[in-house]
């Protein structure tokens, strides 16, 4: 998992997750799985509803399994099953500095998830093209 | 207006509680961003 957070600070990028929970299952949370990048918590769900995860909380993904897919992608496979809160239904949002969208995965069917290579891809064609101009 | 301008303004809270303007973490570097469902 931490090769591919470096994979990723490599690109200039940060690795951020927002889940919905107390501050303090978060903080709990992030302590005993030593997680190497930001955790945030949104119990009023306004950023799910603006990153428009219209079928609320079953269409958002399980850290486990976002950390699963991470292990995945480090060992250098496409992980095709997974069991217990799998990554499902959710949302990842590749932002360019300043706030380019880059990227979005919606999945379509269970067991759907992001393929971490696409990320990746994405942050290295967005650091290619100019930064968009400043809103305002 | 596009899924990043939505989100540019709101609020979340970091393991110690304070409040973090998402637009803030994408203003210096670009991120790859992850809802979750729940913690665990």
């Amino acid at each position: 998992m931490r090769d591919v957070v470096n994979e990723i600070r490599g690109r200039g990028a940060e690795l951020v997750v927002v889940g919905n929970g107390s501050v303090e299952q978060a903080r709990a949370f992030r302590a005993e799985q030593k997680l190497p990048f930001p955790l945030f918590t949104d119990p009023s769900l306004e950023s799910y509803r603006q990153a428009e995860l219209r079928h609320g909380l079953s269409s958002t993904l399980s850290p486990r399994a976002v950390l699963h897919g991470l292990a995945a992608f480090r060992e250098g496979f496409r992980q095709t099953r997974t069991k217990g809160a799998a990554m499902q239904q959710g949302g990842v949002f590749v932002i360019g500095k300043g706030g380019r969208l880059l990227y979005q995965y919606a999945s379509r069917e269970a067991g759907d998830h992001p393929d971490n290579r696409e990320l990746l891809r994405a942050l290295d064609d967005g650091s290619r093209e100019p930064a968009a101009p400043a809103a305002g | 207006m596009n899924v990043t301008d939505r989100l540019t303004d709101v609020f979340v809270l970091d393991t110690d509680g304070q409040e973090v303007r998402l637009g803030a973490l994408w203003q210096e570097q670009p991120v790859v961003l992850v809802f979750v469902r729940h913690y665990g």
